[in-house]
């Protein structure tokens, strides 16, 4: 049974990764306008983040350290300093969109605007980090991103051609617009394989105080919690292919796509719709202002945990209370969350190689993982997500450029 | 001992097993005709950014000095404070009790984080 609960931490680091504001919105647009024809991006996206999260979590396991840590020492501050720059940008970029996708489902469940919305949802964020524990917040974000399965429920309830489906999962030739496709796809890479779910997964296990027996449940969770978010995220395409592509809705904002789920689901589907959004968002936006406070407070060797009061670790608190405060401005000074969230996928997508490199070091220091250093197939994929990485940070600009 | 590996960078504990920084500089004493001698360990932001560059160092020395209100200088440790060395270094000092050490982590709980409503308590601690 508690290795079951383990399960928790694995939903709601995939929640962050692909139940999230950029994760459905380019879901949306990738079924509308290529049908089933994106699905390989996704499940590309999974694979490299089931890999990338079993190995920060056995880090964490063997060694009871995290990636940051582990990176702040083995490399010394001259280097670290430019990971950790890409990532605190990152993740605040991503954040201010999560809150403004958050404030956003607030506005299409009840016709208020975003910037009447956004600071009550930030500070109702911050309570829940404040007054919250780490399990509080764990246990209850992946309780409430069970609601997201009502996508999969309306993608099967729809009856895709299933043979159709498994077709999108191998990568072909677009029947049209390569330069959107392209797009699409490197945003929807970037949108599930961001850097912040490695240093949330690996900091939250030593929250869990994972030992080197936990190392098979960590394989499973990383597999099964990778699995959910994908299924649901792969769910949204269907959907978004069966009822926005025949209607020629192109999904570019989500009003346009919110009335997605009320063809196969009936007056249930648009709170549904809504209510998955602002739990996706909410999700993330407290694991992305955790992880800030986590990757400054590591690297600078300050005390931190969540379980931990404020009082205790004033500098942890206070950095996801400056975050969140300067997540809310694009929001207020009316920058589309969507919009904020193309962008902070391409910044994503350029940022990930500098944060994922060094794992293949990091991952076969004896020092930290004894025994459990990488063996062929785990240094196999860590090269090969590092190449993606490389690939799509190059391509990110021009397809920026000439897709959107 | 290898200074850059094993003693630069590394996170710092203190006896009760809380984290005090990380070892951000080390101190060598210079001798004459004879070899170099560990003096101490730096700890603090100063010392920190000197490594990356010493013009934003003294930057960052002048801006402290002028507006903010705790001191950041760093602290210098001698190596004869180990208790046990590991991935980490656990010394044998008491970070609450001195005052050199956590100055700006105990001003903002003095003067910030403490002033807070229920900054002292989490609701879900008696599970723990």
């Amino acid at each position: 049974m508690k290795d079951l609960i383990k399960i928790a931490l694995g939903i709601v680091t995939s929640v962050g990764g692909f139940l999230e504001v950029g994760s459905i919105g380019t879901g949306l647009q990738a079924g509308a306008s290529f049908r089933y024809q994106l699905l390989w991006a996704l499940a590309l996206g999974a694979v490299c983040v089931a890999f990338l999260t079993e190995m920060t979590g056995r880090l964490a396991a063997v060694s009871q350290h995290t990636v940051v840590d582990a990176m702040r020492k083995r490399f010394g501050v001259p280097f670290q300093m430019w990971p950790l720059a890409a990532q605190i940008l990152v993740d605040l970029l991503v954040l201010a969109s999560e809150v403004g996708g958050a404030a956003l489902a607030l506005q299409l469940a009840t016709g208020v605007s975003i910037q009447v919305w956004i600071v009550p949802m930030t500070f109702g964020i911050w309570l829940l980090l404040w007054f919250g524990t780490f399990s509080s917040i764990e246990h209850g974000v992946a309780v409430a991103g069970l609601v997201t399965l009502c996508f999969v429920v309306a993608a099967v309830w729809m009856r895709p051609d299933w043979h159709d489906v498994a077709r999108g999962l191998v990568p072909h030739r677009p029947d049209s617009d390569p330069a959107h496709y392209a797009y699409l796809a490197v945003g929807i890479i970037g949108a599930s394989v961001s850097p912040y779910l490695i240093s949330f997964y690996s900091s939250g296990a030593v929250e869990e105080k994972w030992r080197p027996k936990d190392l098979m449940p960590n394989r499973i969770v990383a597999a099964f919690g990778m699995g959910f978010g994908s299924v649901v995220a792969m769910a949204v395409i269907l959907v978004a292919a069966l009822v926005l592509a025949p209607r020629g809705i192109d999904a570019e904002s989500y009003q346009e796509a919110a009335g997605l789920l009320s063809v196969p689901l009936g007056r249930w589907g648009f709170t549904l719709f809504c209510l998955s959004l602002a739990i996706g968002c909410v999700g993330a936006a407290l694991e992305l202002a955790l992880d800030l406070s986590y990757i400054v407070a590591q690297s600078f060797g300050w005390d931190w945990g969540e379980d931990k009061r404020p009082i205790e670790e004033a500098r942890f608190a206070l950095t996801y209370t400056v975050a969140l405060t300067l997540a809310t401005i694009p929001s207020l000074i009316g920058i589309d969350p969507l919009r904020l969230t193309m962008f902070s996928m391409a910044v994503t997508v350029l940022a990930l190689p500098i944060i994922v490199a060094p794992l293949v070091i990091l991952m076969n220091d004896a020092q930290y993982l004894k025994s459990h250093t990488n063996g062929v197939v785990s240094n196999t994929a860590v090269v090969l997500v590092i190449a993606i990485a490389f690939v799509i940070a190059i391509l990110a600009v021009p397809v920026q450029w000439l897709g959107a | 001992m290898d200074l850059v590996r094993d003693l630069l960078d590394v996170q710092l504990m203190d006896r009760k097993q809380c984290r005090i920084g990380r070892v951000d500089g080390v101190l060598l004493e210079i001798r004459e005709n004879r070899p170099p001698r560990v003096a101490a360990m730096e700890v603090g932001p100063i010392t920190l950014v000197r490594r990356v560059s010493p013009t934003l160092a003294r930057w960052l020395r002048a801006l402290a000095a002028r507006w903010m209100p705790v001191s950041i200088r760093s602290v210098r440790l001698p190596l004869t404070l180990f208790r046990d060395v590991g991935v980490d270094i656990e010394l044998d000092v008491d970070a609450h009790a001195d005052r050199r050490l956590l100055r700006v982590e105990k001003w903002l709980t003095r003067r910030v984080v403490g002033r807070l409503p229920a900054a002292g308590n989490k609701p879900g601690e008696a599970q723990k």
